[in-house]
């Protein structure tokens, strides 16, 4: 018990060169924007409910009747088709979106490699920063052609032909289309959008296929299979892929459309967010 | 005005649905809150998810809130029973529920003997929740035992306790951990010379 106590003084001195990590910048607007939202939306639950309740006492019997129909119908349907298991799965899925969309949100940088098969079948690589700044610095590649750099801002695009240095502008609305293909992954938060709203995204039964750190989630886009492989300790997507809807549907044969693989939080040099900077100089 | 008057503000306030009792509250506790929620975690973005969830409950259950006759200690409570849901939720979806790394940052970089201090800040998260709570509360947010105790519900002497077997726990974690290492060490060379 001595040695012990004799070691306190350097655990307490050990512990004390620690400190509780920071808090997120946007913290306290984010948290009370939802407890605002939250003692408005009672309100009018409660002024809502008020209504219900005198709709309720006129329509009192007829409600009963319709609502004692609608349980037992519901109840033959999930008897019978398994319902408990897919309200579930929507709970579940619901969860993990929020929590994967939370993580994004709160993302300081995001540095993603794209590799996209083209209509004529050429492949186009660009590499895509982001910093919480708000400006997102694309570098491309096109087969033939010399690479462009291109800051993306509040709308509006600085680019930079890497082999002159010219320097040109344009609105994000009128980009040419050659580079309308970067501003997919624009931003963490575009990102979090496509992956609530136009993905369609549900969580694989086989998380094998990404790895054991990782869990996959499987959607749709036009004809194409999206598949996402999220990080299991941070929530954050691993890799993204896409692949033809007429491809085999597992194995190397898939024809892979698209392949972006991302990394999240690291320090990126500033100096490269700043238009002409450093448009000749490739970082890595 | 001395905390008791500010807990009797934010009660009135929120008795009449005053959006401006939540910007007290955060004033008040959130920092406190947070570096509880971070030490029951071990992670600081689910420790920031759940101070969120807290103040939605806060701001959902205000009646009740507003009635608490300590409100200091009602609203660790709060954050414990919305931390504890979270991690059972997290497990469920997580296949491993492994301590995040994120919550900790050191002082100055380059600190000398910095893997102890690594084995130190991992054996933290290997504690009992309460003795967790309690070293982080005493270590990173400076309260004495007495606070600790009014804000977890639980008397002085338990904090106390809680306190020194949480050290005592680190400080074993520490030692055999380095016994562990001399006797690799050992071994290796004992196979080395066979």
């Amino acid at each position: 018990m001595k040695k012990s106590m004799e070691q306190d003084p350097r655990i307490t001195r050990e512990l004390g060169s620690y400190r509780l990590a920071p808090p997120s910048p946007d913290l306290h607007d984010r948290v009370l924007r939802a407890a605002r939202e939250a003692m408005a939306s009672e309100e009018t639950d409660l002024h809502r409910l008020d209504r219900w309740l005198q709709a309720l006492a006129t329509f009192r019997e007829e409600i009963l009747t319709y609502a004692s129909a609608l349980l037992l119908l519901m109840g033959i349907v999930m008897q019978f088709g398994g319902g408990q298991n897919v309200l579930a799965d929507t709970v579940e899925r619901v969860k993990l979106m929020v929590t994967i969309s939370g993580r994004l949100h709160r993302a300081t940088s995001m540095d993603c490699t794209v590799l996209k098969k083209g209509a004529g079948g050429e492949t186009f690589q660009y590499r895509l920063r982001w910093s919480a700044a708000g400006v997102t610095r694309v570098d491309m590649e096109s087969p033939g052609a010399a690479g462009q750099t291109l800051w993306i801002s509040n709308g509006t695009v600085s680019a930079a032909q890497n082999d002159t240095g010219t320097m040109s502008a344009a609105d994000i609305d009128a980009l040419p289309s050659k580079w309308q293909l970067s501003i997919e992954f624009l931003t963490p938060t575009i990102l979090a959008q496509h992956m609530e709203m136009r993905y369609g995204l549900r969580q694989a039964e086989r998380p094998e296929s990404a790895g054991t750190d990782r869990f996959l989630l499987i959607g749709r886009e036009n004809q194409q299979v999206v598949e996402i492989a999220v990080d299991a300790m941070n929530y954050l997507p691993a890799t993204l892929k896409k692949f033809s809807a007429d491809s085999a549907p597992m194995g190397k044969d898939r024809d892979c459309l698209e392949d972006v693989r991302f990394q999240w939080n690291k320090s990126i040099p500033q100096e490269l967010f700043i238009p002409a900077s450093s448009s000749k100089r490739q970082v890595n | 005005m001395d905390q008791e008057a500010v807990a009797n503000e934010i009660r009135s306030r929120l008795a009449a649905n005053d959006p401006a009792a939540m910007e007290m509250i955060w004033t008040e506790y959130a920092s406190d809150l947070l570096g509880y929620l971070a030490g029951i975690h071990c992670s600081r973005s689910d420790a920031e998810d759940s101070l969120q969830e807290v103040f939605v409950t806060i701001a959902r259950k205000r009646a009740a809130v507003a009635g608490a006759r300590q409100l200091r200690p009602y609203l660790f409570q709060l954050a414990r029973n919305v931390a504890l849901n979270r991690r059972k939720q997290m497990k469920r979806i997580r296949d491993r529920a492994e301590p995040m790394s994120d919550w900790l940052v050191p002082v100055a970089p380059d600190a000398p003997d910095e893997d102890r201090i690594q084995t130190l800040v991992e054996g933290l998260a290997e504690l009992p929740e309460k003795q967790r709570s309690v070293l982080v509360l005493k270590f990173y947010r400076d309260k004495t035992l007495r606070e600790i105790g009014t804000l977890l519900g639980i008397s002085e002497n338990t904090a106390a306790s809680c306190f020194r077997y949480g050290i005592e726990k680190l400080r074993r974690m520490v030692t055999e951990g380095r016994n562990e290492e001399i006797h690799g060490a050992r071994s290796t060379h004992h196979q080395g010379v066979g």
